[in-house]
Parts: C-alpha cells; structure tokens; sequence
C-alpha cells in the first residue's frame, strides 16, 4: 500500500469512495441529504483541494486503485482562543470492499505530517454522532471528544 | 429584559466571553486557552456583527447590567456536494455567574428562535463542549438531535 499525494487522475475513483461512506452514513443520519449530482460535485471540490495550499489530499493505492483518501487543511481556530491555527480533517475515506489493515491510521498519519510541517499541533475532526464505530477509531487515535453538534427543528 | 446588543454593550460581552473561556477552561483547558489579547479580538469582531443583517446579538439585563449574551447568524453549513442547508447557527451563549437559574438562558435562546424563524430557517445548530455537564442537560432540556461529535487528536512533533 502506498500513500500519496492525489492527482487528478485519482479524483474519479476518490468520488465513488466518498459517496459510497456518506450513503452507508446517510443510513443512520437522516440530516445527510445528497445533492443532485452530488459525486460530480464533489470531485470539482476535490480538484481544488489538490492545488490549495492550505490543504493536503492523500489517497491510498493498492494494486493500481485508489483505495482511501484523506483531506487535510490548515484553518484559523475562533477568534479570541488558542491555538490561532489548527488542523480540520475534511475528509476520510476508505474502500469499504478492499479492507486493508492500518489504512485509514496510515492516511491520518500523512495528514498529520502534513499539518507538523505547516506548525500546526491539533488536529479536529467530526465524527457523525449516530456512528459510534467512528468515535471508537478516533479515540483509538488518541482524539478526545471535545463538543457534541446538535440540531433543532424549529 | 431581553434586548439587541449594541455598540455600549461590546465590552461588557467580552467580558462575559472570557468568563464564558474561563469557565470551560475548568473542564478542558487544552481546548479553551484565551489568547492573550482574545477578549479585545471577540470584542472586535462582535462589533461587525451588529450590522450585519445575517448576525444577531441579544442581551439580558439584570439588575442594570448584561448579565448574560447570546450570539447567532444564519449560515449555509454545507458543501456544495449537499443540498443546501441554510439555518441558524448558536455562535456562543453564556449567563455571568451570580444570575445562573433565573431562565435567562432559556428566554434568549426562545428570542433567537423568534429570529431564525423569521429569518425563514427550518432549524438551527450549536455546539456544547463534551465536559460542560450542566450546559449539556439544559441543551437535553431544550431538546434537539445530535449530529456531530466534534473531537480533537494531537499532532505530536517528530520524535
């Protein structure tokens, strides 16, 4: 398995494990709702992750295929509070048909390096709150939950 | 008495905003460190807010002062891979100490819903820190769906 940074030429496969996360995702998260068009969205998105210099996207490959990605991006923390920059995880996502051990840890350890090399030293991230196999990896990570997002339908 | 914030009330909100840091600070101080400037900053930013038709910024008063803010604007949350979302966002909310249990949190957070409705939002989001138990059961209180657990891993430097 090797971990890289993405290329165009990856961002067709990279959609298809995206989308495949959010509609498993969308399962259990009644608040996700695909936009029409949303794979074609996203890979325009995902274009400009790959020149923005504020973000670092990593895939993983196996075999020739791209089989996880992960986006990480340098962003100014609220106002007012310390540390005046962090790291957000954007993106993370893996092939759910092609398990392969250690792969979401080894393309959170890229980003990770990326984010050291930026002097960034936290990282955030969003876990969905009806999925606690997400949470569990996070604190497996090392992460400490630190909010819980809630919605009110008014 | 609930009432928009104005230019007079800025320092006094960032006041309560680094009592509000402070406070969370007893329950995760790595995640809430005031800048050594922070409150200037809030209070700055708070400024441009008061203009701004897309922010609102309400106060209770008690015993004649601001004893407590709450401040809120309407966003588009998602990505554009999502179907739009626009709803209101609870920035931040915090009653000063000494008028805790007396409602007032509660009467600004049914005010913002006046707005956000009127605002034509279906629904609107806000975080509570993890360890802030007592917020917690006033939001459980409030009700809502949660959505999200926000967390926090270190990058540790090179070893």
């Amino acid at each position: 398995m090797l971990i890289r940074r993405a290329r165009a030429a990856d961002l067709e496969a990279a959609a298809e494990i995206w989308h495949e996360r959010m509609a498993m995702l969308r399962e259990s998260a009644s608040w996700i709702v695909f936009a029409p068009q949303a794979i074609d969205r996203w890979r325009c998105q995902a274009a400009s992750w790959i020149t923005d210099e504020t973000c670092a996207f990593f895939v993983a490959e196996a075999d020739n295929r791209v089989i996880g990605l992960a986006v990480a991006a340098a962003r100014e923390s609220s106002p007012g509070l310390y540390p005046a920059r962090c790291g957000v995880l954007l993106e993370l996502a893996v092939d759910l048909h092609h398990p392969h051990s250690g792969l979401s840890g080894g393309l959170i350890e890229a980003a990770k390096a990326w984010l050291r090399s930026e002097g960034v030293k936290a990282l955030d991230v969003c876990a969905p709150a009806s999925y606690p196999v997400e949470d569990a990896f996070w604190r497996a990570q090392g992460a400490a939950l630190t909010a819980r997002q809630y919605r009110l339908q008014l | 008495m609930i009432r928009l914030a104005q230019e007079s009330d800025a320092r006094r909100i960032a006041e309560l905003w680094e009592e509000m840091v402070a406070y969370h600070a007893q329950f995760d101080a790595s995640t809430f460190r005031a800048a050594a400037n922070g409150a200037a900053m809030y209070e700055r930013r708070l400024l441009e807010r008061l203009g701004d038709p897309q922010s609102r910024v309400l106060v209770a008063v008690a015993s004649g002062e601001v004893a407590a803010y709450a401040s809120a604007m309407i966003a588009d949350i998602t990505t554009e891979m999502f179907l739009p979302l626009r709803c209101g966002l609870l920035a931040d909310i915090y009653v000063g100490e000494p008028y805790r249990r007396r409602g007032l949190g509660r009467e600004l957070v049914e005010r913002l819903c006046l707005w956000f409705r009127d605002c034509e939002v279906s629904h609107f989001e806000w975080h509570v820190s993890a360890n802030n138990h007592e917020a917690l059961a006033f939001w459980e209180a409030i009700g809502g769906e949660p959505t999200i657990l926000r967390m926090r891993a270190s990058v540790p430097g090179e070893r």
